[in-house]
């Protein structure tokens, strides 16, 4: 609504974007969720780091409509998260079966999670010096691992980083190396999920076409 | 006890009763005190009793059950199970060291509708949320510039009962929180 109301592109034209595959979305929707496991790892991982990210432009952030509607959205994510970390614990006190779901999900969730925060923030980055952002991706990035590898572990999974250590003095967390190549891809709408997503997309446009022009064809009726 | 909808729970204890059913008044009133400050999931500085989900809460004369009643705003709101669980471990801390069972129930009548919304928390989700409630009570108003006069837009917002309407004034979309009419037309 709002972006159609700055009078760049119509609804029409931005899903025609969206349909042939011309719009971007966050890396975490390039992927694709097979199981329970999958939606409580994106309800768990994804949601605490958008949330992280929401939480970090609400703070300080200089563009009002924006700061207002984080508000509404960070509450609301808070929940999301909320749902995750009760459903998260319930898989880790469960069958062998459900850890296992739980794990796998995990696995296929923590590291698009990671790469969601994006590469380190560039020293002359715009959001940060028109005051959107407030803090630097790897800042954010660092607080989610150090937030997350302790609860994940103490409830009994493991995280899918060999190379992850902790500063034995420090006691800080510290990832192995982050496939940055994989983030480009997904966000370029070649990650390993997107086609199908699209597609599925383009076929719930096509095959709802006539309840649009049903919609239409009553509403031209006088009353 | 400042909604004005449970005097039942202090009123009753300074006139004469058995010491059982004063000690029952006496956790009726720390369990109201306890759960109506049990917040909104959605809305996390908003309580259920601010919300108007909050019904009553009665003791048996003994004191050996504890029964929290609760409105939902909506009967497929997904946040119920949520909601009742806060409520359950509320009052559950209110009521150590006392042997009560305590129920939680949900109940469908009477029916919750907008005008529940204590004001100061219409206010509050209009200033923090920018959220604007539409009841009997009061009119929904463009809660960023003040405008009455909002377009209706979509029945399906982020939760059951929200809509989403857009202030041609100051160009914003606003959630409504209102009374659901279920249109049925031949």
């Amino acid at each position: 609504m709002v972006a159609a109301d700055m009078g760049i592109k119509t609804r029409d034209e931005m899903t025609a974007d969206l349909l042939a595959g011309h719009t971007t979305f966050h890396n975490v929707f390039h992927y694709r969720a097979y199981t329970w496991g999958d939606q409580i790892a994106i309800a768990y991982l994804v949601d605490a780091a958008a949330l992280a990210s929401q939480q970090a432009v609400f703070k300080n952030c200089s563009y009002g409509p924006y700061k207002r509607i984080l508000r509404r959205i960070i509450a609301e994510e808070g929940f999301h998260m909320r749902n995750g970390e009760e459903l998260l614990l319930k898989m880790a006190k469960g069958t062998q079966q459900q850890h296992d779901l739980m794990q796998e999900g995990i696995d296929r969730w923590w590291w698009p999670s990671v790469q969601l925060f994006g590469p380190d923030t560039r020293p002359d980055d715009v959001l940060l010096r028109w005051h959107i952002k407030s803090e630097r991706n790897e800042v954010l990035r660092d607080r989610f691992v150090q937030k997350m590898v302790p609860q994940l572990t103490a409830a009994g999974f493991t995280i899918p980083d060999p190379d992850l250590r902790q500063d034995a003095e420090t006691g800080r967390w510290i990832s192995g190396e982050i496939d940055w190549d994989a983030l480009k891809a997904a966000i370029a709408g070649r990650g390993p999920d997107s086609e199908r997503r699209l597609r599925d997309a383009r076929n719930a446009w096509d095959g709802a076409a006539w309840v649009r022009s049903a919609l239409d064809e009553a509403a031209a009726v006088p009353a | 006890m400042s909604d004005g909808r449970s005097d039942t729970a202090t009123a009753t204890t300074a006139t004469t009763m058995s010491p059982a059913a004063a000690e029952a008044a006496v956790l009726e009133a720390a369990v109201f005190d306890a759960v109506s400050s049990v917040c909104d999931p959605e809305y996390p500085d908003v309580t259920i009793a601010e919300l108007g989900i909050l019904e009553s809460v009665s003791t048996t004369d003994d004191g050996s059950v504890v029964r929290i009643e609760l409105v939902p705003t909506m009967l497929g709101c997904p946040a119920l199970d949520v909601i009742r669980r806060d409520v359950a471990a509320a009052a559950q801390s209110a009521c150590a060291g006392v042997e009560a069972r305590i129920e939680v129930v949900f109940v469908a009548d009477p029916q919750w509708t907008p005008d529940r919304i204590a004001p100061s928390a219409v206010d509050f989700m209009a200033r923090e949320y920018s959220v604007a409630v539409r009841s009997a009570l009061t009119d929904a108003t463009c809660p960023i510039c003040g405008n009455a006069a909002l377009e209706h837009r979509s029945d399906f917002g982020p939760t059951p009962c929200r809509s989403v309407e857009w202030c041609p004034n100051c160009r914003n979309p606003i959630e409504v929180v209102g009374r659901v009419d279920i249109a049925v037309s031949a």
